[in-house]
């Protein structure tokens, strides 16, 4: 069997999309546009256009984002696409072509998968309470590590055992605490400016290719977005103000995590987050422990500082006074 | 001395990112590290962690930052150097196919460029086991899974499609496997041979199949099954198949089953199979107390033993796993006149779950109650596991040690620190240790053992015993020496070690 890096090289390919999220399928012009390769990764190639949209290509497997394609590679995803950063690309809804159609991907026929969380009243007060409660507990036992997980637990009752920080890392975990008081006390105001304000230092903080503090957001906006207009959080105002006055903040990260940020706030998300609020509001545990451990695996900590700002948001939005208490067979649990 | 300079757009993944920061962080010298994107964020952290921001320059959020907090200049460069070869070669073509090695990306694409496989090995995350599992036994494979937190419901509807197809689902969990000369997991290096294994104990049939080893003598088959296999939710399905295939396989003329006890109905049904089957077999059903002949099958109550009536049955020869050793008596008393009084319990840190069954087993009778991890009959219960009281005998291998890192057979961070306590510890007598070797086993367990007990002193007395081959990579005689060397007790099989320290700690009542 040929390589697919030679195919392509020696012959051009055609290849067939199998999903594209419902945000891109919104995005995509109706008539060709001519776009460029923006970067390329192992198993991502990432378009962006002039008008400030992006795409990202991936093979199966990858978890979907709000901008993803998923792209049928066949028997060798290793060299994916072989695309190059600065290649021209032509789109439009119907079909992709990079290089001078050196690979052409075909999007008609594949399945749209809707990112959008959207605001359709899945909490009352109550349901989220014991949403939370399970969330806490599952966030403590969710593996690996994550700087902005581990601040967010530690501003519950049940205390972290000192870590040996570095002096950035101190300082990264402090400017943390303090984003995390100023956000608790712009939600106490009902204040969107001031809470754009607080958001704002977190974005762009922090290591990874979509900074910690970026996810974080994410997560923090999605629990947002799924209490506007319950009674958690009357009306819609609150969110779509915030959405005003955050939009000119996330100019200041790197381009894939704005537009990771700029699908957020439009109300479309990473599917494994996306699964977690749906799971949420079942209130199945074994469901959201699934999806807890799904999202665990997202990029290398962007799926547990998502789900920091995911708890974050469920307890500010509740209110210290209101977020159920760990009762003793919870920790028993945890431990 | 602090550094910080700017990588123009240099791209990498998140995961590279983290691991490259983590590295800096840890080389020698460097006092903190950051490698990040070069956020506003970012950078006026970098600002008030006194790095000379101000001097790089234009910069924008898709370059990369490096910051370094290095105790000298020494440090500082070669921690430079570190991103720099990471950097550059992060920026390598991928894929350029002059290799010549194809790395399948998918069980699709394996079985596509690979047709003639017809086993699928799963060691992926237990969530995913299940689905990748269907999808190799739809594709008509045989399935070897071993992952781990698999579902009950999950395991009974997979074994139930290997069974309608004739397929054999080995496991979930199930750590070793031997076909057709071929070792899988844990396996160790044995040599081919005509005695055959179906087991739903991993480290059970790797202690039967290097006893035999060590003896001389070979394996055809090991049919591992996974512990639950035998439990009444699944019916023993796949002990059933493998008994079945072993009866049917030309190259096995005496069979062996290695498992904890059954349910009756299940363990019926085994022996019905294994008696009807033409062949002699040999049962180790761990805890079983009865008759040794029974239905023209022989029952045994240690793995040795297991392995010494196979032996017998295969070849008409008696073995002896423990050479007779005319100084041990000597030195078993040196040991215990030196053992101050007040230590007088056995804490058995395993890292083998049947290995530590057998030792719950061999000296419950004698040291009653032992406390313990395990849910096995006669014993009481650890209400935290990672406490010890009394005697005591915890099975490491236990999901509540494995989350968030690897099982103790493979890395032994958590052992160590756990010898360490249990060590200090004035009631202790003795610390029973398995130390198991294999292909995908830890490198050197007994190194690091002994480099750890060399370090506590004369007291208390390590007994430990070795579940592996001279043809390990790790090299059961290098391990032996690394144990003795640091004062170690070697014992020839678990069952020995028990022995021993069963006879320390009665001498001292």
């Amino acid at each position: 069997m040929t390589p697919l890096v030679d195919r392509v090289r020696s012959s051009g390919l055609t290849l067939r999309a199998l999903s594209v999220s419902s945000f891109v399928a919104a995005t995509l012009p109706a008539a060709p546009e001519s776009w460029r390769v923006h970067s390329c990764y192992r198993r991502t190639v990432n378009i962006i256009g002039g008008r400030g949209v992006w795409v990202s290509l991936h093979p199966l497997g990858v978890p979907l984002h709000a901008y993803s394609v998923i792209v049928d590679v066949g028997a060798d995803a290793a060299s994916f696409l072989c695309a190059t950063p600065g290649e021209s690309v032509r789109i439009s809804k119907s079909l992709i072509e990079i290089g001078d159609r050196r690979v052409a991907i075909v999007l008609e026929g594949a399945d749209t998968w809707d990112a959008a969380i959207g605001r359709i009243g899945y909490f009352s007060r109550s349901s989220a309470a014991a949403a939370l409660r399970e969330l806490r507990v599952l966030a403590r036992v969710c593996p690996g590590q994550s700087l902005f997980l581990a601040r967010v637990l530690a501003t519950r009752a049940v205390a972290l055992a000192p870590g040996q920080d570095t002096d950035l890392r101190s300082l990264l975990g402090a400017r943390l605490d303090d984003t995390l008081n100023d956000i608790v006390a712009a939600w106490q105001a009902q204040s969107a400016d001031r809470l754009a304000a607080a958001l704002g230092p977190a974005i762009g903080l922090g290591f990874g290719l979509t900074p910690s503090g970026d996810d974080f957001v994410t997560g923090f906006v999605a629990a947002a977005h799924c209490f506007a207009g319950t009674d958690v959080l009357p009306g819609e105002g609150l969110i779509d103000d915030l959405v005003a006055a955050m939009r000119p903040l996330i100019r200041s990260t790197t381009l894939p995590s704005y537009f990771m940020l700029k699908a957020a706030l439009e109300g479309f998300y990473p599917e494994p987050l996306r699964g977690l609020v749906g799971s949420l509001a079942s209130g199945d545990p074994a469901r959201m422990r699934f999806c807890i451990d799904r999202l665990s695996d997202l990029g290398a900590t962007s799926g547990r500082d998502m789900l920091a700002g995911v708890l974050f948001g469920f307890e500010v939005a509740l209110g210290r006074e209101e977020c159920p208490a760990l009762e003793e067979n919870d920790e028993a649990r945890i431990h | 001395m602090k550094h910080v300079s700017i990588e123009k757009s240099v791209y990498l993944d998140s995961v590279s990112l983290m691991r490259l920061s983590k590295k800096v962080g840890e080389a020698p010298g460097v006092k903190s590290a950051m490698v990040a994107m070069a956020t506003d964020t970012n950078l006026l952290l970098l600002r008030d962690g006194g790095f000379d921001v101000a001097g790089l320059g234009a910069a924008s959020a898709n370059d990369l930052v490096i910051a370094i907090d290095a105790q000298d200049a020494a440090a500082l460069e070669a921690a430079l150097s570190l991103v720099r070869n990471e950097v550059t070669g992060s920026a390598k073509p991928h894929g350029d196919g002059e290799s010549g090695t194809y790395v399948a990306r998918g069980l699709e694409s394996a079985l596509k460029q690979y047709p003639e496989i017809n086993l699928v090995l799963i060691s992926v995350p237990g969530r995913f086991a299940a689905y990748e599992a269907e999808k190799a036994l739809r594709a008509g494979r045989h399935v070897m899974i071993f992952s781990d937190n698999v579902s009950l419901e999950d395991e009974q509807r997979l074994k139930q499609i290997g069974r309608d197809q004739g397929l054999l689902v080995m496991g979930p969990d199930c750590g070793t496997a031997i076909i057709a000369g071929a070792g899988l997991g844990f396996a160790n290096s044995v040599p081919r041979g005509r005695i055959g294994l179906v087991a739903a104990s991993g480290t059970g049939a790797q202690e039967v199949s290097s006893i035999l080893a060590r003896s001389g003598l070979g394996i055809s088959q090991i049919i591992g099954t996974g512990g639950r296999d035998v439990s009444d939710t699944i019916g023993g399905v796949m002990t059933k198949m493998g008994l079945g295939a072993l009866i049917r396989d030309a190259a096995t003329d005496v069979i062996v089953i290695v498992s904890k006890l059954p349910s009756d109905r299940v363990a019926r049904e085994i022996l019905e199979i294994a008696s009807g089957g033409g062949k002699p077999c040999i049962v180790y059903f761990a805890g079983y107390a009865g008759e040794k002949h029974r239905g023209g099958l022989v029952f045994t109550g240690t793995l040795a033993d297991t392995a010494v009536e196979a032996a017998l049955a295969a070849t008409g020869q008696v073995i002896s796993p423990v050479p007779d050793d005319r100084r041990l008596p000597e030195r078993l008393r040196d040991l215990r006149v030196k053992l101050p009084a007040s230590r007088r319990f056995v804490r058995g840190l395993y890292s083998g779950g049947t290995l530590a069954q057998e030792a719950v087993f061999m000296l419950g009778g004698a040291l009653a109650p032992i406390h313990t991890n395990m849910k096995l009959p006669g014993t009481v219960r650890l209400e935290d596991a990672a406490v010890s009281i009394g005697h005591t005998i915890v099975d490491l291998g236990d999901d509540v040690f494995t989350r968030g890192r690897a099982h103790p057979m493979i890395d032994q961070a958590y052992r160590l620190a756990r010898l360490e306590r249990e060590a200090a510890d004035p009631e202790t007598a003795v610390i029973l240790l398995d130390v198991v070797l294999g292909y995908g086993c830890n490198a050197d367990p007994a190194g690091e053992l002994a480099e750890k007990i060399e370090k506590i002193g004369t007291h208390p007395i390590f007994v430990a015993s070795i579940c592996g081959t001279q043809g390990d990579p790790q090299n059961y005689g290098l391990q032996r020496q690394k144990l003795e060397g640091a004062g170690v007790l070697v014992a020839e099989t678990n069952a020995h070690a028990c022995e021993l320290a069963g006879a320390i700690l009665d001498s001292q009542r």
